[in-house]
């Protein structure tokens, strides 16, 4: 007996035992793609607190800094000119590291301020030099905030990424890969009970037609006794002696 | 006698001059300025004032910097008219005037030739209340190869020449052909201070020689102004990151002369923070207070909030000192015959420009509450 088509498999206790084994690998895949899918969305949510909280407050930063800013064009005059003439080299840097979050692998930023490099020099000493240092500090501030905001939320969306084909995957075993395999177990094991019956079956069938047979054939002799003695016994004798199946 | 020759010498232009006092703008337009709500509001409401139709042609958004260019264009173009018209001695202390703003024009320029920016940029930069003609040639100063058409363009085509010698001497005293070096390798911003110290002292020496009233007035004016100067170096270096050869420096910025000096301005050069600041200016009790008064700001924080900034109530040094600029501006138009109120009314126009470009700044960051912080010109006494 083969398979029907290439969905059903053949019936076998192989394939049972084959089948068994993929379905338990299945159920561990599952159970470890469902935790790996809940520990991402722990994080996912701490990120979007973080994210939320972060821009409210660089809103406020960026206030203050350019007020700041405001202020310091009030002591000193307008130095923005000054300030780009003077940059030979840039103070800040950004590196790239990654960060690995339960199998993800994050992008983080991190602001490297090069201190050599002198940005204001002697600016405004002779009027609001204090005043614009502390705007350079605030705008510092700032830079460092949008600096971490961009790491969070490339990280959100990393996250968002990597939730949604881990669920999808999880889905796919939950519903098609497994039920997929039960389906073919449970056709197998019933394929199997019924060739199993049907030997059964074919079994006893044939018991019965023997001892049907054997029955005939007893009722024949008998007959056969009333008519004549003699010759047609042997006969039967003869042919009841061929018959291996019966054993007295 | 005095009096009657300065009339008919000066009489028209210090006429001219009252009529400009009495063209800067007053308490309610002030107030109607802070109800503005864009830029475009603040334009209209500049056309109806003195400014008048200052900034017609400019296109739709404008800047706060624009702003800032049109209303000092308008202050050289008065400026001018006076000047074309003065006689000596008026003409050289109004060139006086100028000079100052053309230390900070010529700084900019090198500045920008250094860093190979084109000409018609830096020159639309310039303050117009310090431009003179040569201006221009120090654009195409060619600071890498010829020293000499540096020297030459530095000492003799601007009117400044005489300060850059002084920097000159002092600095490099012999070897004058590592101009450019010294050109490229020096801090501008000390280039400036020096420039401009030279300059003050210059410009002391020629009121002195004028005497009368002019030197009576002038003389307490800049001797403050040297003062306010002393402290505003002081404070700003002492608590800043900057470096300590800087602080050696600063006593090179130091003007000879004012009500600090000699002593007051000997015991400042020792002062390296501040607790010996505070001891240095106990003799002085107008300066003394200015300074407990600012010191808040100056401070170190230990508990360092970042409010500081924001809080309005903590002024520093400069907020201090444009208000007591201002005063001696005022007082100095009460009295008539002298020359010291061209100097103050140029002051104070300054002053107005900077409250202008504020109130336009905190229009911009919806923060009209800190409007406030402006510091009002010739706001009606109420006698009490």
């Amino acid at each position: 007996m083969g398979a029907l088509d290439d969905s059903t498999p053949v019936p076998s206790r192989i394939t049972l035992q084959l089948m068994k084994q993929r379905k338990k690998s299945a159920f561990q895949g599952y159970s470890l793609l469902k935790k790996k899918s809940d520990a991402l969305f722990i994080h996912f949510r701490e990120v979007l607190k973080d994210v939320v909280k972060t821009k409210t407050k660089v809103g406020e930063e960026m206030r203050n800094a350019s007020f700041s800013l405001a202020k310091a064009v009030w002591a000193a005059g307008d130095f923005k000119g000054q300030i780009i003439e003077g940059i030979k080299r840039p103070v800040v840097t950004l590196s790239l590291f990654t960060n690995n979050v339960a199998g993800v692998k994050l992008p983080i930023f991190q602001v490297h301020i090069d201190p050599t490099v002198d940005v204001l020099g002697n600016l405004g000493v002779a009027s609001g030099g204090q005043v614009i240092n502390n705007t350079r500090e605030n705008y510092l501030q700032c830079l460092n905030m949008l600096v971490k905001l961009a790491s969070m939320q490339v990280a959100f969306f990393s996250l968002d990424e990597e939730i949604k084909m881990t669920n999808r995957r999880v889905n796919a075993l939950n519903n098609i890969v497994l039920p997929r395999l039960d389906g073919g177990i449970n056709y197998i094991i019933k394929e199997l009970d019924e060739i199993e019956r049907e030997e059964f079956y074919r079994l006893k069938k044939i018991k019965e037609k023997k001892l049907e047979k054997s029955d005939d054939f007893m009722a024949e002799e008998a007959v056969d006794e009333f008519d004549q003695n003699g010759y047609k016994r042997q006969d039967d004798y003869n042919s009841i002696q061929k018959d291996n199946d019966i054993i007295f | 006698m005095e009096l009657c020759f300065y009339n008919s010498k000066n009489g028209y232009l210090e006429a001219i001059l009252r009529g400009f006092r009495s063209s800067f703008l007053t308490t309610e337009e002030y107030k109607k300025l802070t109800e503005a709500d864009t830029l475009e509001d603040l334009k209209s409401i500049l056309e109806d004032t003195d400014y008048g139709s200052f900034m017609m042609d400019e296109p739709s958004p404008i800047a706060v910097t624009t702003i800032a260019q049109k209303c000092k264009e308008k202050m050289a173009h008065e400026f001018n008219y006076i000047r074309a018209q003065a006689e000596e001695p008026l003409r050289t202390f109004l060139d006086y005037i100028a000079k100052e703003k053309m230390i900070d024009n010529v700084i900019s320029l090198i500045q920008g030739t250094l860093n190979k920016k084109s000409p018609e940029e830096l020159l639309s930069r310039v303050d117009p209340l310090g431009y003179f003609p040569q201006m221009k040639s120090i654009t195409s100063m060619d600071v890498q190869n010829s020293h000499d058409d540096v020297l030459k363009v530095l000492l003799i085509e601007t009117p400044i020449g005489s300060y850059f010698d002084k920097y000159l001497s002092t600095n490099t005293p012999n070897e004058k052909n590592n101009v450019s070096t010294l050109l490229n390798d020096m801090d501008i911003e000390i280039l400036r201070n020096t420039l401009k110290k030279a300059w003050l002292e210059d410009f002391y020496n020629f009121i002195r020689k004028l005497g009368g009233k002019t030197e009576e007035v002038m003389g307490h004016i800049l001797k403050s102004v040297a003062d306010f100067r002393v402290l505003s170096v002081t404070l700003n270096t002492i608590n800043s990151s900057l470096s300590l050869e800087l602080q050696k420096d600063r006593n090179d910025m130091f003007p000879c002369f004012g009500y600090l000096y000699p002593e007051g301005t000997d015991r400042i050069r020792k002062c390296w923070n501040n607790e010996t600041v505070h001891a240095a200016l106990e003799n002085y009790p107008m300066y003394y207070d200015l300074y407990e008064e600012c010191k808040q700001f100056y401070m170190k924080n230990e508990n360092m909030n970042e409010n500081k900034l924001v809080d309005n109530n903590i002024k520093s040094l400069e907020d201090l000192l444009y208000v007591k600029l201002v005063k001696l501006c005022e007082t100095a138009f009460d009295q008539h015959c002298h020359f010291g109120i061209f100097y103050a009314w140029v002051k104070l126009k300054e002053q107005e420009i900077r409250n202008i470009v504020w109130i336009s700044d905190m229009i911009l960051m919806n923060r009209k509450e800190c409007i406030a912080s402006i510091i009002p010109i010739f706001e009606p006494q109420t006698d009490l």
